[in-house]
């Protein structure tokens, strides 16, 4: 099998993913704390505006609302930074794809955990809400990292296959941005999944994203450990995107060196 | 000679003498084709508006390298020869393994040092000390050993104080120096070079020379790209000659130089 081949190459690479990622760690966050503590400016800015907006505005119901929907803002960054990052990842690391040889994917693997430092920041906000809002420590919390990690796998497959296709189709990006601006929509950052008429349940259950999104939330917020449905389809589309990604990207990568 | 070779020939290598040293690099059959591209959108936009006008990619397809099969034992330095464009780059780029032959196989046996273009593998944005650890990893290198090993490539790079600025702003020559000081000390079984050295002064030519010798002296394998005939010459026991992508002569410099002014001349 070529997948399980690639991945046992990869696994035998990691010194090389950890030095992949601690490049991309290094520009994102010009190699300092501040820099890391910088980027949680930008979800507290959405949160702002959004609070501002849904509650201000539009009068929402739901309770602790800037903790609701900061916890979904923050899984809602990690993929969304971690899909476009994915995207760019093979155009923007040409000069070391067309010209070393080493494992292309490690690439585009790296810079799907740069978002997870975001969002492992992201917690300390939580945690300082889980206390304004007297939110209490549960046992579902162990869940959280459970349900961003299958989140992630699925990040990873997608990103391979977007960063090939991106190669061929310089383009893709810009599909890629308007995609995950109206997954947002689409995804239950701002109400709450049960808010969803009956007839479009369908469409936050097909989700993988609306589905980390309430797994993580309910986790954290109302002490509830995610439906087996959810563990389920988490972890079919992570695996099953996986999969994907590296058949697609295996197959892709031949034509690099011509295409870059 | 000058004959094209045939797949046939591939196979009549001689035994294996108990005498022979074991073999780095065998090159079997190996074909690779480039398109060149007169015309090809590379974008989704573009592609669905040439679909409904009919519209094509446009390239001519060339044969870099054609069935080209060729071994070269531990220890020995072979140079490769050819005119601009014969194929002698995508050799070297095919036994780096960054691009994949369309036909035939291509193995090399132990670790590859790769120095084919300047600054290749380097990420501009980050400092010399930190690409040197990347390029490391990128070579399949351990942390701990790059990190044993970091002394003497600073030193050797004469980088001095640099080291902890950002590549990006390293002129040609301070890029070559840190690119062969990393090439150089990471323990390569195989080191390819093409004709990198062509950009440093003389005195760290010479420096990279006497650096090539004591790869020799320790049994090292190295394949170098080469304009610089007296290289091949006083350097090399082997040189292959390389004419439109095939493998035309493969013997000692000394004979194989003449076959190269030959054809030299004859264009």
């Amino acid at each position: 099998m070529r997948a399980i081949r690639r991945v046992r190459v990869l696994i035998s690479r990691q010194q090389l993913l950890i030095e992949l990622f601690r490049k991309d760690f290094d520009v994102r966050y010009a190699g300092s704390v501040l820099g890391v503590l910088w980027t949680q400016l930008y979800p507290l800015l959405l949160l702002a505006v959004y609070s501002f907006v849904f509650s201000t505005i539009f009068h929402s119901a739901i309770p602790r609302f800037p903790l609701f929907l900061f916890v979904g803002i923050a899984v809602y960054q990690f993929f969304s930074t971690a899909t476009q990052l994915a995207t760019g990842s093979i155009l923007a690391n040409a000069h070391l794809v067309a010209r070393v040889g080493f494992p292309r994917e490690l690439v585009t693997l790296s810079v799907v955990l740069i978002p997870l430092v975001d969002l492992a920041m992201s917690h300390l906000i939580l945690l300082l809400g889980a206390v304004w809002y007297g939110v209490s420590p549960a046992w579902s919390w162990l869940a959280m990292p459970v349900v961003v990690v299958l989140l992630a796998l699925t990040c990873a497959g997608l990103g391979l296959v977007l960063a090939t296709a991106a190669v061929y189709f310089r383009d893709v990006r810009f599909f890629v941005e308007v995609g995950v601006l109206m997954l947002m929509f689409l995804s239950p950052i701002f109400y709450s999944e049960s808010a969803v008429p009956e007839s479009l349940q369908w469409v936050v259950q097909i989700n993988p994203l609306a589905i980390a999104i309430s797994a993580y939330r309910s986790a954290f917020l109302d002490g509830t450990w995610p439906a087996l449905s959810a563990w389920l389809t988490l972890a079919v589309v992570g695996v099953a995107a996986c999969w994907v990604g590296i058949e697609v990207f295996d197959r892709g990568q031949r034509g690099f060196a011509d295409a870059l | 000679m000058l004959s094209s070779l045939q797949p046939a020939s591939s196979v009549a290598q001689p035994l294996d003498g108990p005498a022979q040293p074991p073999v780095a690099i065998e090159v079997d059959g190996v074909s690779k084709r480039y398109r060149r591209y007169a015309y090809r959108n590379l974008s989704l936009k573009g592609r669905a508006l040439d679909l409904l006008r009919g519209r094509g990619d446009q390239f001519v397809e060339f044969d870099a390298l054609r069935n080209v099969s060729f071994r070269v034992r531990h220890g020995e330095m072979v140079a490769v020869l050819g005119r601009n464009g014969a194929g002698k780059s995508t050799l070297l780029r095919l036994l780096a393994g960054i691009v994949e032959p369309d036909a035939g196989s291509v193995q090399v046996h132990g670790r590859v040092s790769p120095l084919l273009e300047l600054g290749a593998g380097f990420a501009p944005e980050l400092s010399g000390l930190r690409n040197v650890y990347l390029y490391g990893a990128l070579l399949g290198l351990r942390r701990e050993d790059i990190a044993a090993q970091i002394d003497s490539i600073v030193d050797f790079s004469e980088i001095g104080e640099f080291i902890a600025t950002p590549v990006k702003h390293y002129s040609s020559g301070m890029y070559l120096r840190l690119a062969f000081a990393v090439a150089a000390h990471l323990n390569p079984d195989v080191l390819l070079l093409d004709e990198v050295l062509a950009v440093g002064d003389v005195a760290f030519q010479a420096k990279c020379m006497a650096r090539i010798t004591d790869f020799r002296a320790q049994g090292k394998t190295i394949v170098l790209v080469t304009h610089v005939l007296q290289h091949a010459l006083d350097l090399c026991d082997r040189a292959l000659l390389i004419h439109h992508g095939g493998l035309v002569d493969d013997g000692p410099p000394g004979t194989v130089l003449d076959a190269y002014n030959a054809i030299l001349t004859s264009a």
